[in-house]
């Protein structure tokens, strides 16, 4: 038999050093932070907003959280008591905190001035390919006499170019000073992008939503780009408490049961290898006697091409579809398959939930994107006697088995 | 006025509450305490009852939250009617 709750003490269950009266936490991969609120007793006052606390949850740290209030309170009838052994009264030290994930200020913080330097003011990230459009044409307005060298150079130094998405979300994560973890790769990126006033995290979120991708802040107040069909259709089983209280389970219909991407991109082509071969005698003198071998060569394709790909839910009788055009830049069909099918899984998979509810001893580490979870809440409460430790996971036990993967390369 | 005390019922109440602490043990803690004490007294004279000021009965001092007095017709003291009044007092202090 598993006894719960009994090795909870005032020790073990803390926020920031203060034992936990009250704690509520909720991780959902859906909102852009993990918040809670907390009663503590803290005899040497509540600790200042904004400042960074762990708390541990029966001795299991489960993250660092950023102080976006905090407060005590005094109450004649509720809080003023005499301590055992003491023979004074005293106001009891409640403080209470509502907190957000740490990484929460720099994840808010506004692309502004104070971050990118008045110079580079409002910043344009530009790709290496826009970047020599850009140039052709600010050369062609010099040549003209529309501009001079002068005004040339500073046009051009305006642009930070870069090689991609991830690129463009390490400069912005420096900024405001905001670990990354790529949990996904960013094969796509617009030419041209401009985040003026954005929060980092709406910026970040854009740039991550080109590819398909998502972000989340982790416990550690890193944020994690991760991909959403790699969480959920990589295998294993959603986590569950070492017992279950109470169990539900919901199905409903999906919203959406076909994606549509449609784009264009340039294809790509290859020149087959060759191997190594004599001039035959009496052959060509301009070619060489010998010809060394050459491997297989893959050339980017200079013409834009149409790209469309749909997929389907199997097994549903009615169509839904959802159409999504891309055409700030450029996708192939594999991108075009991913960005579908990742819509689906995720419409299919909340269309399927599953929530188990039991104690929460044992289940400290499980968190929304390290594990097949859409949310997890867990609530800690002293009840008089002792402590009540519970969690609720929601998540999905679906999973779509996808096809084969359309080609990223070729003319399609 | 000739009184016999006949009854004393002395009270003594507290809200405690156990906490967790950072030691790890819990520790007990208690809210304001209310005390109290009941007196009731026989006499031979028809009292005047009162409630909400501070009077001392039986030796007790403390506020009178509550006083009712009965004729018991069927008792003497004295050679008069008997007179049963029981008052509530609540005392100052942790203790009484």
């Amino acid at each position: 038999m598993i006894t719960y709750f009994e090795s909870l003490t005032g020790a073990n269950c803390t926020v920031g050093g203060q034992t936990i009266l009250s704690l509520s936490v909720t991780e959902d991969m859906s909102a852009d932070y993990a918040t809670a609120t907390a009663i503590c007793l803290a005899p040497g006052g509540p600790w200042p907003q904004g400042s960074h606390v762990e708390t541990v949850e029966g001795g299991v740290s489960t993250g660092l959280w950023c102080i976006t209030e905090a407060g005590g309170r005094y109450s004649g009838r509720d809080t003023w008591r005499r301590r055992a052994g003491d023979a004074v009264y005293r106001h009891l030290p409640f403080v209470s905190y509502q907190m957000k994930r740490a990484g929460y200020q720099q994840a808010r913080s506004t692309i502004s001035k104070r971050y990118v330097g008045k110079d580079k003011y409002p910043p344009k990230f530009a790709t290496r390919d826009h970047l020599e459009q850009v140039k052709e044409e600010l050369a062609a307005r010099k040549d003209a006499g529309e501009i001079d060298g002068f005004q040339y150079r500073s046009e051009l130094g305006s642009y930070i170019p870069v090689g991609g998405a991830k690129d463009i979300i390490n400069h912005i994560a420096r900024w405001v000073d905001l670990p990354i973890v790529y949990r996904a790769s960013l094969p796509c990126c617009a030419g041209l992008y401009e985040p003026v006033s954005k929060p980092a995290m709406t910026a970040i979120k854009e740039i991550a939503s080109w590819s398909g991708a998502d972000c989340y802040l982790d416990r550690r107040g890193r944020l994690v780009v991760y991909d959403f069909d790699e969480v959920f259709n990589r295998g294993g089983w959603m986590p569950k408490p070492r017992s279950i209280t109470e169990m539900e389970h919901s199905e409903s219909l999906c919203e959406v049961t076909q994606v549509t991407v449609v784009g264009s991109g340039y294809g790509a082509y290859e020149i087959p290898a060759t191997p190594g071969h004599f001039r035959p005698p009496g052959g060509n003198p301009n070619i060489p006697q010998w010809v060394e071998a050459r491997p297989a060569q893959k050339v980017k394709g200079t013409t834009l091409k149409a790209v469309e790909e749909t997929a389907d839910l199997p097994g549903q009788g009615v169509t839904v579809e959802q159409r999504i055009e891309i055409n700030q830049y450029p996708i192939n069909p594999a991108i075009a398959q991913g960005i579908a099918r990742q819509m689906l899984t995720k419409a299919y998979l909340h269309a399927n939930t599953q929530t188990l509810q039991g104690p929460a001893e044992g289940a400290q580490a499980f968190e929304p994107i390290a594990h097949k979870l859409f949310s997890v809440t867990r609530t800690l409460d002293w009840n008089g006697t002792a402590y009540r430790y519970m969690c609720t996971l929601t998540g999905t036990t679906a999973s779509i088995p996808w096809g084969a993967t359309a080609s990223d390369y070729g003319w399609w | 006025m000739t009184t016999h005390t006949h009854k004393i019922r002395k009270t003594a109440k507290a809200d405690s509450e156990k906490l967790p602490d950072i030691s790890g043990t819990k520790i007990t803690y208690a809210g304001g305490t209310e005390c109290g004490v009941e007196i009731t007294q026989r006499m031979n004279e028809e009292p005047t009852v009162s409630a909400g000021s501070t009077v001392t009965v039986a030796g007790y001092t403390g506020v009178a939250e509550n006083q009712s007095s009965e004729i018991l017709p069927q008792y003497k003291l004295d050679g008069a009617i008997v007179w049963e009044t029981t008052t509530t007092l609540a005392t100052e202090g942790d203790s009484v």
